[in-house]
């Protein structure tokens, strides 16, 4: 599958939820979290600012980017329209949720490929 | 943190015995598989050690809080698994086998929806006194009420 950005972004979002958890299970200041941080800095150099930018700022609330699996939205759990999903699919408007507006990468369409 | 539902008594194993790793966390997820929340036992297997291979979730003292996000879980899932005889765990912080597994299922369409408890299991893990009375108790039915008594 093509590395695009959507695809880079569940990556650094995995990474970052890892990194989430470790601090929890190990305790703050325990985890040597070098390795981690660094192939996150390397995954967010193949992303373009602007996709960066919004997934930094949605990601506050707690999730950045979601996959939809047939039609819904899986972070917000929203169907999503027809008519935004064959926007999106054909480019004509962002991959975002029109209910949480956070990135979502459209499984069912084999979006980026 | 109330674990009462996500932690039947059938979600507690004691007395495991396995050749390896592998073998070990077949066994520990097998409750979860019987239950219906995870829907393939060896898919989530898989899902747990590339979790692993990002960072260790053994804490030294003899535990472990394997964890993973998986598209086989309809919902978050608790199961503990304790191997008197330990297994040999990669990347230990202190290069103990591990003994007591607390396995969480992760459902991937709700990936922050396990830091609340993955937040109460580390509190009662960090405290091996706690774990040793864990381990020691007479039976699965024992060992559920106790971790269920304690708050955080």
């Amino acid at each position: 599958m093509p590395k695009g950005p959507l695809t880079q972004l569940l990556k650094i979002q995995e990474l970052e939820l890892v990194l989430h958890e470790s601090a929890i299970v190990h305790g703050p200041g325990a985890v040597d979290d070098k390795n981690l941080k660094s192939k996150i800095t390397d995954l967010r150099k193949k992303v373009p600012q602007a996709f960066l930018n919004h997934y930094d700022q949605v990601k506050r609330n707690g999730m950045g980017i979601a996959r939809e699996i047939g039609g819904r939205c899986r972070a917000c759990q929203v169907v999503m329209p027809n008519g935004d999903l064959n926007n999106i699919r054909s480019g004509r408007s962002q991959a975002i949720c029109p209910s949480c507006n956070i990135y979502i990468y459209l499984e069912s369409f084999g979006q980026e490929s | 943190m109330d674990l009462t539902k996500l932690l039947p008594v059938s979600h507690l194993q004691t007395e495991l015995m396995a050749m390896g790793l592998q073998d070990g966390l077949r066994l520990a997820v097998q409750p979860l598989v019987d239950t219906g929340i995870v829907s393939d036992g060896d898919k989530f297997v898989e899902d747990l050690i590339v979790r692993e291979s990002q960072y260790t979730t053994a804490v030294g003292n003899f535990v472990a809080i394997p964890h993973a996000r998986t598209h086989t879980a309809s919902r978050l899932g608790l199961a503990i698994a304790v191997f008197p005889g330990g297994l040999d765990f990669p990347e230990a912080p202190d290069g103990q086998p591990v003994k007591v597994f607390f396995i969480i299922a992760i459902p991937a369409f709700a990936p922050v929806a396990h830091m609340p408890l993955l937040q109460h299991i580390a509190k009662f893990v960090r405290n091996p006194k706690k774990v040793e009375k864990l381990v020691d108790s007479k039976s699965a039915a024992a060992a559920v009420k106790y971790l269920l008594s304690f708050k955080a």
